[in-house]
């Protein structure tokens, strides 16, 4: 049954929850506009749909945005994209933030993310695009931070090895060429 | 300092507007509000047959139930608009040539005017439904959504895409005006001569006032546009401005017919008095006339729904 929404109540709904709603889709797809645009007007849809059935939720933003990460799931599992040169996505580094600080850079961790599993990719969002602390990560879950860290870091080398896949095979070889470098040193540091 | 991940107020503008319109075309599936008048918008529609056909020219931005969301629905959605186009490409082609034919058909002493102002007349149609599609095609190539001919639409990028479309959709109902007027000129001449009889010269003025207020709703429309632009009035309350002059020319159209019922339903009267037509046919004029006159009622009625409307929204603020 279709229940008429107050158009003044959806308009202020949508007054409070558009930037934070853009900023959630677009720190996840490198800042592309056009993309961007197109995923969170596809979540309004979305949410109009549902909403003239089941009514308003008492957090609309917070069904916005996890209807917008599905529906970038959706997206990053649809396409293919682009292999990278390794200076571009450098993985080897435990570092500070995964920015995706260009679409192609966003195309490629998008797509990396939707290959993982959900607890996986959820703690990497809330640690790379929603730039929360460890802390803030453990409160939220009631868990440990150390437990935080190595949920992190299990998710990052999973991660990794799921993006490798898309990288150009120049660095595959860089990746081979580190890895053979290490041996060559450890099996000199055993001579010695 | 510029943010990447903040939206532009372009882009805030345009989803809210077209949120809002969602949200109104469903709450109007939903439930039909009190000032809408179903029968009565029916009627306001065949009344002006133009306004109608033009207006269908558009009706893919009316019907679509979603927005277009990527780059494929986008190309799908020009892909089927070439089609049209394409086909009203060479109806247009045909129109001309059909035009062109005629107006040499006149040179040479054969045919009238009267045919070229009809030919013209189609040539404008077809010319109209090829230009509107075009300009759909460009409005769907820069926003990649439906096209829409609401009139509380907003500019895309610089281009207001539904006043164009109703100046080239207006170019219909001129057309046609022109060819009655023409028409009422030939009639008044015959009638003159005791050829015809003047209930046709009535009929006549009836479908002249029907023309014009075809082009009179293009020219209150491209009004009620540019106030919504200079903002004016708000999205709401040009919608309902545009129904409020939807009421007012289907009442005054009626007017002419009504007069023209009624003349025929004296005249009917006086016939079978002297045995020159039958009691069923005086009926059914009358009934011809109650129904006009019913439907003005009606007209009526709504006109007064809408400024109901209008009045509680100016009170309101």
């Amino acid at each position: 049954m279709i229940q008429p929404l107050s158009e003044d109540e959806v308009d202020l709904m949508y007054r409070e929850t558009i930037r934070p709603l853009y900023a959630y889709v677009s720190r996840r797809v490198g800042g592309d506009r056009s993309l961007a645009e197109d995923l969170v007007q596809e979540a309004w849809m979305r949410a109009l749909d549902n909403w003239s059935v089941k009514g308003v939720p008492n957090e609309p933003l917070a069904w916005l945005l996890r209807v917008s990460r599905n529906i970038l799931v959706s997206h990053f599992r649809r396409i293919r994209p682009e292999q990278l040169e390794p200076a571009v996505l450098d993985l080897t580094v435990e570092g500070p933030r995964l920015e995706s600080s260009t679409p192609e850079t966003a195309a490629v961790i998008g797509w990396g993310m939707a290959q993982l599993r959900r607890t996986h990719a959820d703690i990497l969002e809330a640690f790379y695009f929603d730039e929360k602390s460890v802390r803030e990560i453990a409160d939220e879950r009631s868990i440990s931070e150390r437990a935080v860290e190595g949920r992190l870091h299990r998710a990052r080398e999973k991660l990794k090895r799921k993006l490798k896949r898309r990288l150009s095979p120049t660095a595959f070889r860089a990746e081979e060429g580190k890895t053979q470098n290490v041996r060559q040193t450890r099996a000199q540091q055993r001579i010695h | 300092m510029y943010d990447k991940h903040e939206p532009s107020k372009e882009f805030i503008d345009r989803l809210e507007w077209e949120i809002g319109g969602e949200v109104r075309r469903r709450n109007r599936h939903a439930r039909v509000p009190p000032w809408v008048p179903q029968s009565g918008r029916t009627a306001v529609l065949a009344l002006i047959g133009i306004v109608l056909v033009s207006m269908a020219f558009g009706a893919a931005g009316i019907a679509a139930a979603y927005q277009v969301q990527t780059s494929q629905r986008r190309g799908d959605l020009i892909s089927g608009l070439e089609q049209r186009a394409e086909v009203a490409r060479q109806r247009l082609k045909l129109s001309i040539d059909a035009q062109t034919n005629t107006e040499r058909r006149l040179s040479l002493g054969h045919g009238n005017q009267e045919d070229v102002l009809e030919a013209r007349a189609k040539a404008a149609e077809a010319e109209a439904q090829a230009q509107s599609l075009e300009s759909q095609i460009e409005e769907v190539r820069v926003t990649g959504r439906e096209p829409s001919n609401e009139i509380s639409a907003p500019i895309v990028k610089g281009r207001d895409f539904v006043s164009e479309r109703l100046q080239m959709e207006m170019a219909v109902p001129q057309a046609v005006l022109e060819l009655e007027r023409l028409r009422l000129r030939e009639l008044e001449r015959s009638v003159s001569l005791g050829a015809v009889s003047p209930l046709e010269l009535e009929a006549a003025k009836s479908r002249i006032a029907e023309a014009d207020g075809g082009v009179q709703a293009f020219r209150k429309k491209l009004e009620i546009r540019q106030q919504f632009l200079a903002r004016k009035i708000d999205a709401a309350t040009a919608e309902l401005r545009i129904l409020e002059a939807e009421a007012e020319l289907n009442e005054r159209a009626l007017a002419p017919k009504i007069e023209l019922a009624r003349k025929e339903s004296e005249s009917t009267a006086a016939k079978v008095r002297i045995g020159a037509a039958s009691t069923m046919d005086q009926a059914e004029a009358a009934m011809r006339l109650e129904e006009l006159e019913m439907e003005r009622a009606k007209a009526n009625l709504d006109l007064a729904r809408v400024r109901q409307q209008l009045d509680q929204r100016r009170k309101g603020r």
